[in-house]
């Protein structure tokens, strides 16, 4: 008999690329909001930074993430900065990713340069 | 390369009159991320980077309305940043973890240990060499 998931999702989204993302709840709550309170109350917002990111760049150290940023989309007084949200792939088909889980999130300045453009 | 903002920023950091109490240390597995919160959590902050432009692996975490550093991030902790600065390693051991044991952290340990063990004995044989 099938269990069920042993955690709950936050939201599953699209991104523009077609690919699946989602955010569990153990990923949200005992991990970005425990080190990010800026970002309770956001979810919204990081589920458009991946479904409407500005870019989505590689991961520096791990070809299987992806890392999508969006500018303005958390409220003061963050307005005026970029959303971080780094994603792991772990399902593919070939060599195209289909399905990855939100790893982290947060506030940041800016796009590290050293992370390839993709989107 | 530091610039002289960053330099500023680190300095009001280093001599910000601290609790030792308030101190939280996290450290997350998966995301290979060192939070240290000077005031304990709860302080919304954004993530500025310092240092290396092209990296960015380190950040100050920054109270946006008042500019205050509150904290600091630190990415590839385990990937990369502690063999340039060891030093920081034995926050690990005050640190609360996700998604790692202490053991397995130990376990960590040994293997870099194992891979820095020549350079390790070599080093010290020409400190005593040059006497």
């Amino acid at each position: 008999m099938d269990a069920g998931p042993p955690y709950g999702i936050v939201f599953v989204c699209v991104d523009p690329l077609g690919r699946h993302v989602v955010l569990r709840e153990d990923t949200w709550y005992d991990h970005i909001l425990h080190q990010h309170v800026e970002l309770a109350g956001q979810d919204a917002g990081v589920e458009r930074a991946v479904s409407q990111p500005d870019t989505i760049r590689i991961d520096a150290d791990d070809p299987m993430r992806r890392v999508y940023y969006a500018f303005n989309v958390v409220r003061p007084p963050f307005h005026g900065q970029h959303l971080k949200v780094v994603v792991e792939f772990t399902d593919a088909w070939g060599e195209r990713m289909v399905y990855g889980e939100i790893v982290t999130a947060f506030v940041v300045a800016r796009v590290k340069r050293q992370e390839k453009h993709e989107w | 390369m530091v610039t002289s903002a960053d330099a500023a920023l680190l300095r009001q950091a280093a001599n910000e009159t601290r609790t030792p109490g308030d101190l939280v240390i996290a450290y997350d597995r998966r995301s290979d991320t060192l939070m240290v919160h000077f005031y304990g959590r709860g302080i919304p902050a954004v993530s500025v980077p310092v240092g290396d432009e092209e990296r960015d692996i380190f950040y100050m975490r920054v109270e946006p309305r008042t500019q205050r550093p509150v904290g600091i991030q630190i990415e590839g902790f385990l990937g990369s940043f502690v063999a340039e600065h060891p030093e920081l390693d034995t926050l690990l051991d005050v640190a609360e973890l996700r998604g790692v044991t202490r053991d397995e952290i130990q376990g960590i340990r040994v293997q870099r240990a194992k891979a820095q063990a020549d350079s390790v004995v070599s080093r010290f044989l020409e400190e005593v060499a040059a006497g």
